[in-house]
């Protein structure tokens, strides 16, 4: 959707010669599924009654479409409005392989030249296996992954048959939104990520796009091991989920109620003089005189102190975070039978 | 498409997207979202309201949200009605990763806290749900960690593993 600011002009896709897919008068009711629905109904036009592979090949080419890739012929550099897979892809053979790439790429005059190796695009190479259409889509020029999306005929040319039919009240919305999940997700949105990283486009968006308190937000409602898994996919996230009020947050949750000795709450029905024991051998500290009587607050300002002291430097609530729960982990092991 | 035409007392505002598209949408539904309530407060009501953040159809996305959430007209929401709207929600934003971003950041941009919600929590299952190999795949998120500290990285959070 990004990639449609600006390019307005180029963007129309010329479906059925001058019909354009400029989406709307302004009606009110216009939603997602109408959306879908009518990409579908432009893109499949007449090919609706034809074999699973075709109606499916045209279904993806309409989620290509709709992600603002368009259509090209690799041989003349040419764009194509219409598929015409009765070409395109004889009945003898298994495969067919079609090239996209975005308009902006496609107007800046490579075409022209027929200079077609220069154009950035993406294929995607459709088989056919009985009632599976499998679909492969990698970078034309390389230097992206092999994506790849296997569709079920049996599954989904019923629901494309339906949303290509006239019968508003039978739209099979929840399978034609599998359907457009699954060929988006699995190929289109990483093979358009690709595109616009070698081709320097501002690509379509992704979570680090998001802003800070956004993903802050999201990161509230991970619970801790995730959110310490999520900091270790790139260097810019890990600093973010390391925030230390993030951190102090979580602690408070997870331990903040439950005695704040980095216990579970089951551990509430053993006696202090107990819990004392343990977290001397724990610790190999003797902690009676500093535990007897704190209240939970305390106590956590307490093991803040032991572990600033421990670590010899202001360390974040992360850190004290994993203290807690490594001697929760450790008393679990230790002491099984009161689980 | 003409429903909200017929029942016709209700008080309309329209808005427009980034690329010129125009919505009409019940005031007391608009207001779901707290920015378009200020301006409706600031008396930007006699023309149309400029969403200049969000692109069509991400807007009109954005405004079935609005409707299914509009305060009801007749006193206190049921039980029955809350849970069929949790329903609705759940199926919302069930839908793929691009539009999902683009429904959490029109959700911050026009402060619509329901949604904000929700659509935050759907990116949190997607990170919950998935190993960090996966996380930059579905992303799109480059390993930019050294082998060495990729090591350390991994040797710090092995607590969280255990």
């Amino acid at each position: 959707m990004v990639l449609n600011s600006g390019n307005e002009g180029t963007l129309d896709l010329q479906i059925s010669g001058a019909e354009t897919m400029a989406v709307d008068d302004g009606s009110v009711s216009m939603g997602k599924k109408f959306s879908e629905r009518r990409f579908l109904r432009r893109v499949l036009g007449d090919y609706g009654s034809d074999p699973v592979r075709k109606l499916l090949t045209i279904a993806v080419h309409a989620v290509l479409l709709e992600s603002g890739l368009i259509g090209f012929d690799s041989v003349s550099g040419m764009r194509v409005n219409q598929l015409h897979l009765a070409n395109g892809w004889p009945s003898n053979s298994r495969s067919v392989s079609l090239w996209y790439t975005l308009p902006e790429l496609l107007g800046n005059g490579y075409c022209n030249s027929g200079n077609v190796v220069e154009l950035e695009s993406v294929v995607s190479k459709f088989q056919s296996l009985g009632h599976l259409v499998i679909i492969h889509g990698c970078l034309a020029k390389g230097g992206s992954g092999l994506y790849r999306v296997c569709l079920n005929g049996n599954g989904f040319v019923p629901a494309i048959n339906l949303a290509n039919s006239d019968e508003e009240t039978r739209y099979p919305e929840s399978e034609i939104l599998e359907f457009w999940k699954m060929v988006k997700d699995g190929l289109v949105l990483p093979l358009l990520i690709h595109l616009c990283e070698k081709t320097g486009l501002g690509g379509p968006p992704c979570c680090m796009h998001l802003p800070p308190e956004l993903k802050l937000k999201i990161f509230e409602s991970l619970p801790s091991s995730d959110l310490v898994k999520v900091g270790y996919v790139c260097s810019a996230l890990r600093d973010l989920s390391s925030d230390n009020e993030l951190w102090r947050q979580k602690f408070i949750d997870e331990f903040g109620g439950a005695l704040g000795l980095g216990l579970p709450p089951c551990f509430r029905r053993i006696s202090a003089e107990l819990k004392l024991k343990i977290f001397q051998s724990l610790h190999g500290v003797d902690l009676l005189s500093g535990l007897r009587n704190l209240s939970s607050d305390n106590e956590i300002e307490f093991w803040k102190r032991k572990y600033d002291d421990k670590s010899g430097r202001a360390e974040e609530w992360k850190g004290i975070f994993a203290l807690f729960w490594e001697s929760k982990e450790k008393w679990r092991r230790q002491f099984r039978l009161f689980q | 498409m003409s429903s909200t035409l017929c029942c016709s007392f209700a008080k309309n505002v329209t808005l427009r997207s980034s690329d010129g598209q125009t919505f009409e949408v019940e005031e007391a539904a608009a207001q779901v979202s707290q920015t378009i309530k200020r301006m409706i407060e600031d008396g930007c009501t006699g023309s149309v309201i400029p969403v200049p953040n969000l692109t069509g159809p991400v807007l009109a996305l954005v405004i079935e949200y609005f409707k299914k959430h509009s305060p009801p007209s007749d006193g206190c929401p049921t039980a029955l009605l809350e849970m069929e709207i949790k329903d609705w929600d759940a199926k919302f934003v069930a839908v793929d990763n691009d539009t999902l971003l683009d429904l959490t950041l029109a959700a911050h941009y026009l402060e619509i806290q329901g949604l904000l919600d929700l659509t935050c929590h759907r990116v949190a299952d997607i990170l919950n749900d998935n190993s960090v190999e996966k996380i930059r795949e579905i992303f799109h998120i480059k390993n930019d960690f050294t082998p060495e500290e990729e090591a350390e990285e991994r040797s710090k959070i092995q607590w969280a593993f255990e």
